[in-house]
């Protein structure tokens, strides 16, 4: 069974707020972000 | 306060739907669907056809599920987002086409031109080719958007954990962090790069 820890969730809502600072309304830059986050996220 | 949250991953609830759990398909929109219709919302503004396009996007990606052709690789979020994006850019094609309105009454220049692929088979030997071609891009960026870029996606910085280990403040950070996105966008359209 996969699990999301906890330092990942908190992070994720921390985040929020000060994502929405650097997309200003961009929603390619939105998608930009997301897409980046999952091509390197076995990269760890 | 119990603050142990076990809670399944994308990849758990795919593979749960697909074992015959219908309720974590369910769950797993859920979890994305404020994310989706946000980023579709931020593109269309009127609220109905937002949620038309929000509708067709997860009807088409549970389609594309129940018809085993989604490969999890553990994108299943930026999959849904590339699906939403294209039907949003069919949205104003049809609207400019139907009303002979400006590209810019349309939505393009809202939109842009980043045309997403929506892969129906997965081709992994073409999916790792794009992927290594943005990491190509990435290494032209000037050397300080490189590191907020490295800091954030390969070692899961936080903004404030990227400002301290860039030595800035946090609004140094996130302006890096912005003009990294804009300017790989900007050289992914020159190359002619159809994102996947």
């Amino acid at each position: 069974m996969g699990e999301i820890d906890n330092r990942t969730l908190q992070l994720a809502s921390d985040e929020a707020l000060l994502l929405s600072d650097v997309i200003a309304g961009d929603h390619e830059l939105l998608f930009l972000d997301s897409y980046l986050m999952d091509i390197f996220n076995g990269d760890n | 306060m119990n603050t142990n949250v076990n809670v399944l991953s994308d990849r758990a609830l795919l593979n749960n739907y697909l074992s015959g759990d219908r309720s974590a398909i369910s769950e797993l929109i859920d979890r994305h669907s404020s994310r989706v219709r946000s980023y579709i919302g931020m593109m269309v503004k009127d609220d109905d056809i937002a949620n038309d396009i929000f509708q067709e996007t997860f009807i088409k990606a549970v389609k594309v599920i129940d018809e085993g052709r989604y490969t999890d690789s553990g994108k299943f979020l930026s999959w849904v987002l590339r699906i939403a994006h294209n039907r949003v850019l069919d949205h104003f094609r049809r609207e400019k086409a139907s009303r002979q309105i400006t590209e810019r009454e349309a939505g393009y220049d809202m939109i842009g031109t980043l045309r997403l692929a929506e892969p129906n088979t997965e081709d992994e030997m073409v999916q790792s080719e794009i992927e290594e071609s943005v990491r190509r891009l990435i290494n032209l960026l000037p050397d300080d958007q490189q590191e907020v870029i490295r800091l954030r996606y390969y070692s899961k910085l936080s903004f404030a954990e990227i400002a301290n280990e860039t030595n800035v403040s946090i609004n140094t950070a996130l302006g890096r962090m912005r003009y990294a996105l804009i300017n790989l966008r900007k050289l992914i359209k020159e190359k002619n790069i159809v994102l996947s």
